[in-house]
């Protein structure tokens, strides 16, 4: 009897122990003073030191956060900095080497200090001896880095070699390629090929390119560095540009790709260029999608490429698919708009395009003097008539709505209040914190 | 919102919904722009997911009817114009 007790709790510790770490990471949320948040978390830290580097990146990001309500980035230094040589938990320790980092590198976009950037690359450095860092640290710190740089470049060509190795760092430890470890990946080879072309010129940033793909790594390193060569050529090296862009799609498989897939299909589509291969490009990308407003954008991508093939069908409903993701209300002047009316118009379907117009004044607000301009011009040349738009418009104006959930909350006075109980009111709701 | 001041008197209401789970600089942001004409708690986030809240702040602006009828994220440049023009535009078909 005992012996079966035991096994059950033997069995059943983890889980309780997993169980008691979310409430205490939990329960840090509700804690308000910045000092009583801190050392919350450094307990939390305390009584599970084995918990996993991902943990620690919480815990620190906590911390960082309150710090940051106190006093931007500058605060978060200042805090680490004293927490820092503190007996904290070597693994919060390093987790928060990682804020610190971060917060001096955008302290550097702000502020334009080579010694914050120094201060960082130090901190990144001796991360990278570590193995209690996780991958997503790793990953984080390449992008920052490269984003930051790219606005605010640094003489130190060091610094961006330093990128390259978080990012394949982060990519090695990982055990699963996501959009994060992609993103550094694409980041920082950017960067660096792109710094080497300010000294080298573009051949020699070129060859240091080929020579990076010499090195292997594997497709998404491959994929990065293809990337990086086509935004080096595609002005002054079309050729090389198009031997970049056939490689990506050998290379770019992982769901991070799905933007870098975009915007170079993008870049050839309006540039003319290749346009099967844009094509190609875009579908990758639209296979790799994972978000609504990185579908909504592959869609139109994709369908102008199938336009500037002259493939009207396969454009429209393309462009269409992408219209309806969107959440908000259409504008006449929005991009993908303007490039279905151009397929209508190009194909030569009115009908189509009155529709779609009448659809698109009906649920907006704006006068849309455009739209209704190209609406009567429709109109006109389908030999309708001119006054018919307002029963066109009206017949529309509910079309694809919903109905608002009904709720019923209990407001700040202690009051129950359900939606319904506004019927008959125009009800203007503002969310201001996540489901 | 002067909104809420320049409607007094018509059918127009003003509801903020929180569940407390606010990204940084969101309280800030509550300041400025002054929405407090009726806040309800949503603790669980329920209402939030119901309507599907993906960034934040989320406005919606129901009809007379129940219809969710617009829809917009942040309280970038000009969107008090867009804001007042919906209203209008709903008020009108009421």
């Amino acid at each position: 009897m005992i012996v079966v007790v035991v096994a059950a709790a033997l069995w059943a510790w983890p889980w309780l122990s997993e169980r008691r770490l979310q409430a205490d990471l939990d329960a840090l949320e509700a804690i308000d003073g910045v000092s009583e948040r801190i050392a919350a978390a450094v307990a939390v830290a305390e009584a599970h030191p084995d918990m996993e580097p991902e943990r620690f990146d919480e815990l620190a990001t906590h911390i960082a956060e309150a710090a940051y309500s106190n006093g931007e980035f500058a605060g978060v230094v200042a805090l680490v900095d004293s927490l820092r040589g503190t007996a904290l938990v070597p693994a919060l320790d390093a987790a928060l080497a990682r804020e610190l980092h971060d917060a001096l590198m955008i302290l550097h976009y702000y502020e334009e200090d080579p010694a914050k950037t120094e201060r960082a690359a130090d901190i990144a450095r001796s991360l990278l001896e570590r193995d209690d860092v996780s991958a997503d640290s790793y990953a984080g710190m390449a992008n920052i880095g490269a984003t930051v740089l790219m606005y605010k470049p640094t003489d130190d060509s060091e610094h961006y070699w330093l990128l390259r190795r978080l990012a394949l760092t982060g990519y090695e430890r990982k055990d699963e390629l996501d959009a994060v470890v992609v993103g550094a990946l694409t980041a920082s080879h950017r960067e660096l090929i792109k710094t080497a072309a300010l000294s080298r010129g573009l051949d020699g940033a070129l060859a240091l390119a080929d020579s990076l793909l010499s090195e292997g790594g594997g497709d998404p390193v491959a994929a990065a560095i293809h990337a990086a060569r086509f935004s080096l050529a595609i002005e002054d090296e079309p050729d090389v540009a198009l031997d970049a862009a056939q490689a990506l799609l050998e290379t770019a498989d992982a769901p991070g790709f799905s933007r870098t897939l975009n915007g170079i299909s993008y870049d050839l589509v309006q540039r003319d260029m290749s346009l099967d291969v844009g094509l190609a490009l875009g579908e990758r990308a639209l296979e790799l999608a994972t978000s609504k407003r990185d579908s909504i954008n592959v869609l139109d991508t994709v369908g102008w490429a199938h336009y500037k093939l002259g493939q009207y069908e396969p454009a429209a409903l393309r462009l269409k698919e992408a219209l309806d993701l969107a959440d908000e209300v259409l504008e006449y002047d929005d991009v993908t708009v303007q490039h279905l009316l151009t397929v209508y118009d190009e194909a030569g379907q009115s009908e189509r395009a009155i529709d779609f117009l009448a659809a698109l004044v009906a649920r907006s607000a704006d006068p849309n003097v455009e739209a209704r301009e190209r609406l009567i011009e429709l109109l006109v040349e389908t030999g309708r008539r001119e006054d018919e738009i307002p029963e066109l418009i009206a017949e529309r104006r509910y079309e694809g709505v919903e109905e608002a959930p009904d709720f019923t909350l209990v407001s700040e006075d202690g009051e129950t209040v359900s939606l319904t109980d506004y019927r008959g009111n125009i009800v203007l709701l503002c969310f201001w914190s996540y489901g | 919102m002067e909104l809420n001041e320049e409607k007094a008197g018509s059918p127009l209401t003003i509801i903020s919904i929180d569940s407390g789970r606010r990204p940084a600089g969101m309280s800030q942001l509550l300041v400025d722009n002054n929405v407090t004409h009726l806040a309800l708690n949503d603790p669980e986030g329920a209402v939030s997911h119901a309507y599907g809240v993906r960034a934040v702040p989320t406005t919606v602006i129901i009809d007379d009817r129940g219809r969710l009828m617009y829809r917009h994220v942040g309280f970038g440049e000009g969107y008090e114009v867009r804001f007042r023009a919906e209203v209008e535009k709903l008020l009108d078909w009421m």
